[in-house]
């Protein structure tokens, strides 16, 4: 899309105030007005801020007048396993070193941001307490602690418990943002709530549903809630509508139901087992992504349309599908604004023949304009040539009247796949775009390389496709195989 | 398309030397400064960009014009969930020739992109000098920036010491 700025020269009595300089090759940083320069101070790592302060005095006003955003990161892949644990505890021991340096230096100072990264062992304890005290009496709003113990492969590692004891109710009240990887949170009982939080984002963190319905009861200005392997092993449920939620985020967390009132979401994520959501069903969404690690095809479409039937874009993702010659969905319930569809399948050498069926989630979606549909391999869906294809009597009814791009990956010349195109390309009058590609995006093609040679199967799908898709396609589609 | 372009509500910009930049609301609405002054219906006529010559705004206009994100449309919206990383991977080469401009131009446009309030332009713009502070010894910073080493050396003793941990 070409936007157009139109510029004219008006009559120069016009001219007010003037320009900020005429280009003047010899201006420099610290003539930018001071709060431009805190920006950029601000953006620099705690050491650099240091080391400028000793360039010229007005640096070192600027330095110590910034507020600060304090990030300290041991490398990632700590050596651990290479080094000498004496040498392995040296470095830790210059990294705490450095942080309380940083830290002295700051002291009586704002500080926006405390971000700590460093392999977590229990002797850590104390200099953490003393970080987070810092921390509180420096006001800070986004704290993020990520603790990867050192000790991965332990059943049960060390977790640090989050010092809830060390935070006054100022500084509670105070947190904007809180990120925390591999740490253990446990409210006290007296406990109501982050009230400006607008970021929660967990990775690996030790809670439980009370303690987590606890901590959310009462942020009312979320925007941003990540659960990342927080092993919940019950139900996320709250009662109190997040209203300003617009970031939903849930991946492998053993939760055996989802039960959220929001009213408005701009992205869903979900990764796991198939289990109920329940979200506001009147809630707008516009992109959502789930992830099922084995599901029924039409099982997986039922919860997406019972949980979100309002979504815009969606990417259904299912490592393992079956396809079950099961009455179709009779639901009358539709995805009302689905535009973009993304399909990644996992299918078997077996139920290709029944991919026709997958249409149910099109009749769903009578608005839909753009269908991605992508296969993963290592299940040689090039011998699925043969037998007869599933196809159900209902496929006669369907149109796909808004259906503009259809791109298949992945795609081995199995007659399931073939005649699901050839389906669809029937029944969408309006399509413009159609792409088929042999190749598979989601894994690689290892399988094929190695027992059908130089990719015979591949180019036989191509050419078979070629003929078959062309002869009905309208001459104004825009068709590519590859 | 013409149609839905002839639809759109545009904005004009004023600059102080006198030229007048007329773009479309939602270009000038990547500046969060004039996004507000919208909002609270300020800008009925033009606005006028106190302290930004038309060069420096032309290149404003032009980094937004480049940003500005194509959801609205329908159309737009689906080639944006087409291939995000490519559409992300073009912008960033985009922004890469965009910001080889001398250093004069540089620090305008971070003024600029301040006044302004365009974040990814002063995540940009402020970027190289991050990266010239984080690279380079200090002579060499100075000498990028143009900065004058106004300690006395007893002073600059004293404060090297107090910032110790950041030469080691």
């Amino acid at each position: 899309m070409t936007r157009h700025t139109v510029c004219k020269r008006t009559s120069s009595n016009h001219i007010h105030g003037k320009p900020i300089t005429n280009a003047r090759s010899n201006i420099k940083l610290e003539d930018l007005p001071q709060d431009v320069l805190c920006t950029i101070v601000s953006k620099l790592p705690p050491k650099e801020v240091s080391r400028a302060s000793v360039l010229s005095s007005s640096w070192r006003y600027i330095c110590a007048t910034c507020c600060y955003k304090l990030c300290f990161t041991v490398p990632a892949g700590y050596p651990h396993r290479i080094l000498e644990r004496k040498e392995y505890c040296q470095r830790i021991q210059e990294f705490i070193n450095n942080v309380n340096a940083v830290v002295r230096n700051c002291h009586g100072k704002l500080i926006e941001e405390f971000n700590i990264k460093f392999q977590f062992d229990s002797m850590f304890v104390d200099h953490l307490n003393d970080w987070v005290n810092f921390a509180v009496s420096a006001q800070i709003r986004k704290i993020a602690f990520y603790l990867c113990p050192v000790n991965l492969g332990v059943l049960d590692p060390d977790h640090y418990i989050f010092p809830f004891h060390l935070l006054d109710s100022e500084s509670i009240s105070r947190l904007e943002c809180i990120q925390l990887s591999f740490v253990s949170l446990g409210p006290p009982s007296e406990f109501s709530g982050f009230p400006s939080l607008r970021k929660l984002d967990l990775e690996f963190v030790d809670i439980t549903r009370t303690d987590l319905e606890v901590i959310l009861s009462n942020c009312c200005y979320l925007k941003w809630l990540s659960l990342v392997r927080c092993y919940v092993k019950d139900e996320l449920k709250l009662d109190r509508p997040l209203s300003n939620l617009r970031h939903l985020a849930v991946v492998w967390c053993d939760i055996t139901r989802i039960e959220l009132p929001i009213l408005k979401l701009d992205t869903f994520v979900y990764h796991g087992h198939i289990v109920p959501i329940v979200i506001n069903r009147d809630s707008m969404l516009e992109n959502a992504q789930l992830w099922l690690f084995k599901a029924n095809f039409d099982d997986a479409v039922s919860v997406v349309l019972n949980g979100i039937p309002r979504v815009q874009n969606l990417t259904l993702q299912i490592l393992k599908l079956g396809i079950e010659m099961q009455p179709l969905l009779n639901s009358t319930c539709m995805f009302s604004h689905l535009r973009c569809l993304q399909l990644l399948l996992g299918i078997t050498l077996v139920d290709i023949n029944k991919l026709p069926r997958v249409v149910s989630i099109l009749r769903a979606a009578p608005s839909i304009e753009k269908l991605e549909i992508h296969f993963s391999g290592g299940s040689h869906l090039c011998l699925g040539d043969k037998g007869t294809v599933d196809k159900p009597q209902y496929l006669e009814h369907c149109e796909y009247n808004y259906l503009k791009s259809v791109h298949m990956t992945g795609y081995k010349g199995a007659e399931g796949q073939l005649e699901f195109l050839v389906h669809v390309v029937k029944k969408a009058p309006a399509l413009e775009a159609l792409t088929v590609d042999t190749a598979l995006v989601l894994h690689d093609d290892a399988y094929v390389q190695h027992f059908c040679g130089k990719n015979g199967c591949s180019n036989r799908a191509a050419l078979h496709a070629r003929s078959c898709l062309g002869a009905i396609l309208s001459p104004n589609v825009k068709f590519c195989v590859m | 398309m013409a149609t839905r372009e002839a639809g759109k509500k545009m904005i004009m910009l004023k600059s102080p030397d006198g030229m007048e930049f007329e773009v479309e609301e939602a270009v000038a609405m990547e500046s969060q400064t004039i996004r507000k002054m919208i909002e609270d219906d300020c800008a009925d006529t033009a606005i006028l960009i106190p302290n930004i010559n038309s060069k420096i705004l032309s290149r404003v206009i032009e980094y937004c014009n480049k940003h500005v994100p194509t959801t609205g449309a329908t159309g737009a919206a689906a080639s944006d969930t087409v291939a995000p990383a490519a559409l992300a991977e073009d912008l960033k080469i985009w922004d890469a020739e965009f910001i080889k401009v001398n250093r004069a131009t540089r620090f305008n446009l971070i003024q600029a992109a301040s006044y302004l309030n365009i974040k990814g332009l002063l995540d940009l713009t402020s970027q190289t000098t991050i990266d010239t502070i984080s690279d380079n010894s200090l002579e060499e910073i100075r000498s990028f920036l143009s900065t004058k080493n106004d300690y006395l050396p007893e002073e600059e003793q004293t404060i090297r010491r107090e910032n110790q941990w950041a030469f080691q």
